[in-house]
């Protein structure tokens, strides 16, 4: 580790001058303020760090940072982060972004993300609603939400479960919070952090302006009744028996180890190869 | 930062045989001190191919579940500081046009090898096609300059995607190299090839100045910025497809786009490709124009053009675009017919060469589509007749 490694941070020395787009009330908000908290307890200088996202609000977190940022296109957040980890295994990769960005134009690489388990962490922040577009129904919008110009009578379609699919697929560690306590964030993003392959947190965090009705989510939230499972079944059953509101609590920590596809040479030059085409 | 030496190769699935150009490929890749190769595809470039071939000298490998992943992770891999190529075929580069215009816009090196078959869509796998031209150069959203290069023969894949390699580098741009079936699945056999050195190299920000002093896009006279290399202190930035200011933070103001816009043109349009971006063969008034697996044949046909008395010269554009209009007007100084050769349906290279160059005299256009390859006596055949001064 370098001598500047030793050195302690404060949340501060991970936030840019930029200011969020983000609309008063965003839970979005909290979430930046937990991830540098994290960062600092992280105790790495901010240029070893790298915060990959796609597009949406949530996918803005990069630029807010003093970390390097690649805020890309819609979806493909988890496939750039997976390149730049195994091209540069020495940075600490976290990818970020919303419900829409992730579970539904990314849902492939999602999923596919998942079962490679590269050292990443994936910070997703719900808010049940495409919020950039102003507020149409998304992946994980309830089927009877009515909110939408675009589907008044409701999507009728069930929501995707991001934690109990991320667990089928394989994903490592697996954590729900709320942006309500960004404390309890910290703790877990750092966690997520610290923890090998690949972690997915999935973070409530309320949209106000599109669901004003998520202002109720800090009384519907409650704490967790049990602490992790290393049981990957047990896990599943907590999840598909959960109403989605149990939060602060790491709910999976899985052993695997982290991505590694190390191929051996058969050739120690490229003198050597070329002797291969030689006649 | 000591760069470690990774491949992360993506094998298709497909059949097996040895694949010269293939293998040339990789080679190219493996000697342009290109680490990285990430693909999705059965398409010809992998059946058998580079790879099988490609992480000969030992590596990570990953398989991407599809191109818009594949593309994405080398912009990744090479935004964190190590070359990355890409290989696939034409359904996949239409899968990756998105991100290659995240490429130009971030100012991230990539490289895309296009093992062009007939289209569209599924169209004739895998079957040799030059019509992934259009696409190559025209194919992605808003003004977005980059590379397209194509090799002009079997042995000159090694030569062009080395070079692409290092125009891609040199530019932080991303450059797209187009071969088909006939360049990717021939064998031939082709001499040693010379150990190429190219002085083009990424330009790197090496640090030392204050964190909030470094502008990742500055605007600079040639239009290339030093690119930062996440580990390196104070060069913390943000890349981004959205357009932004020099900063590289969001902004939608008109001078920011307008000075970003022609940073990104300049890049191209300012660098000396110095005397690769064609192969000039022969002397006469008539000129055969050709890209590509058309080469060969026309190669020949010069030949039997010359033993029927009919002199004529062979331009092989082996720079696509950006365009190069004077550099082709010399190369035709003298020159009164010019036929254009190329495997394509409605004549893809020659509608681009009438929007983008000037060509003299009276221009003929012999232009059919795959998959038989076009031969030497057609292209004789199409100058028959033509009345020499």
């Amino acid at each position: 580790m370098s001598v500047a490694a030793q050195k302690r941070y404060t949340a501060k020395d991970f936030k840019s001058a930029v200011k969020p787009i983000w609309c008063p009330g965003c839970g979005d908000y909290a979430v930046l303020n937990a991830l540098a908290k994290a960062l600092a307890e992280l105790g790495r200088p901010p240029e070893e760090i790298a915060i990959v996202s796609g597009i949406g609000c949530s996918s803005r977190i990069p630029a807010y940072t003093s970390v390097y940022g690649f805020h890309g296109v819609h979806g493909r957040a988890l496939p750039l982060a997976t390149g730049l980890k195994l091209a540069r295994p020495d940075l600490t990769v976290i990818v970020t972004g919303g419900d829409g960005d992730g579970f539904s134009i990314g849902g492939n690489h999602f999923l596919h993300a998942c079962r490679r388990n590269v050292d990443l962490t994936y910070v997703v922040m719900d808010n049940q609603v495409y919020g950039m577009t102003k507020g149409q129904a998304s992946p994980t919008t309830p089927p009877d939400w009515e909110g939408s110009k675009l589907t008044p009578e409701g999507t009728g379609v069930n929501p995707f479960q991001p934690l109990a699919i991320g667990l089928a697929a394989g994903a490592n560690f697996v954590a729900r919070c709320f942006s309500g306590d960004p404390n309890n964030m910290a703790a877990i993003l750092l966690e997520g952090i610290r923890h090998p392959g690949f972690s997915l947190i999935q973070v409530l965090s309320p949209c106000i302006t599109f669901r004003p009705e998520q202002m109720e989510w800090k009384r519907v939230v409650r704490t967790a009744p049990v602490d992790f499972t290393e049981d990957a079944a047990r896990a599943a059953r907590r999840l598909m028996t959960d109403d989605g509101f149990n939060v602060g609590k790491v709910l999976y920590r899985g052993s695997r180890p982290a991505y590694a596809h190390e191929r051996p040479a058969r050739a120690t030059s490229l003198a050597e190869l070329e002797r291969e085409f030689s006649l | 930062m000591a760069l470690r030496s990774v491949s992360i190769a993506l094998a298709g699935s497909g059949g097996a045989g040895v694949v010269t150009a293939g293998a040339a490929l990789q080679e190219a890749a493996a000697r342009a001190g290109w680490h990285a190769l990430m693909s999705r595809s059965a398409g010809p470039q992998i059946r058998g191919g580079e790879a099988a071939a490609l992480p000969g000298l030992g590596g990570t490998l990953v398989q991407a579940e599809d191109e818009l992943a594949s593309i994405n992770q080398i912009i990744g891999a090479s935004w964190g500081g190590v070359p990355a190529l890409t290989a696939t075929s034409g359904p996949g580069l239409s899968l990756m046009t998105e991100s290659i215009g995240l490429a130009v816009a971030a100012e991230v090196p990539v490289v895309i090898v296009d093992v062009m078959r007939g289209g569209p869509s599924t169209g004739i796998p895998t079957k040799s096609e030059q019509s992934d031209l259009d696409i190559a150069i025209h194919g992605l959203h808003g003004d977005a300059p980059h590379l397209v290069v194509a090799p002009v023969s079997i042995g000159d894949c090694l030569f062009a995607t080395q070079w692409a390699v290092a125009l891609a580098e040199a530019l932080q741009a991303p450059a797209i190299v187009l071969g088909d079936q006939r360049l990717g699945q021939a064998r031939a056999v082709i001499e040693r090839p010379g150990d190429f050195v190219f002085a083009a190299r990424r330009m790197v920000y090496e640090g030392g100045a204050e964190a909030a002093a470094y502008r990742r896009y500055a605007i600079t006279a040639s239009g290339v910025s030093p690119m930062a290399r996440p580990g390196g202190a104070g060069g913390q930035y943000t890349a981004d497809g959205l357009e932004h200011d020099e900063a590289g933070v969001p902004s939608s103001r008109a001078a920011d786009h307008a000075a970003q816009l022609d940073k990104r043109a300049r890049k191209l349009e300012c660098h000396d490709y110095g005397e690769h971006w064609a192969v000039i063969e022969g002397e006469g008034e008539l000129a055969l124009l050709a890209w590509g697996s058309s080469v060969p044949p026309c190669r020949e046909a010069l030949e039997r053009l010359r033993e029927a008395g009919k002199p004529a010269r062979l331009v092989a554009m082996r720079l696509l675009s950006p365009a190069q209009p004077e550099k082709l007007a010399r190369a035709l100084a003298g020159v009164t017919r010019v036929l254009v050769v190329e495997q394509s349906h409605s004549g893809q290279f020659h509608r681009y060469l009438r929007g983008s160059f000037d060509l003299p005299g009276e221009v003929r256009s012999l232009h059919r589509p795959g998959p038989l390859p076009i031969r030497p006596a057609e292209v004789c055949d199409a100058v028959r007749g033509w009345a020499m001064p």
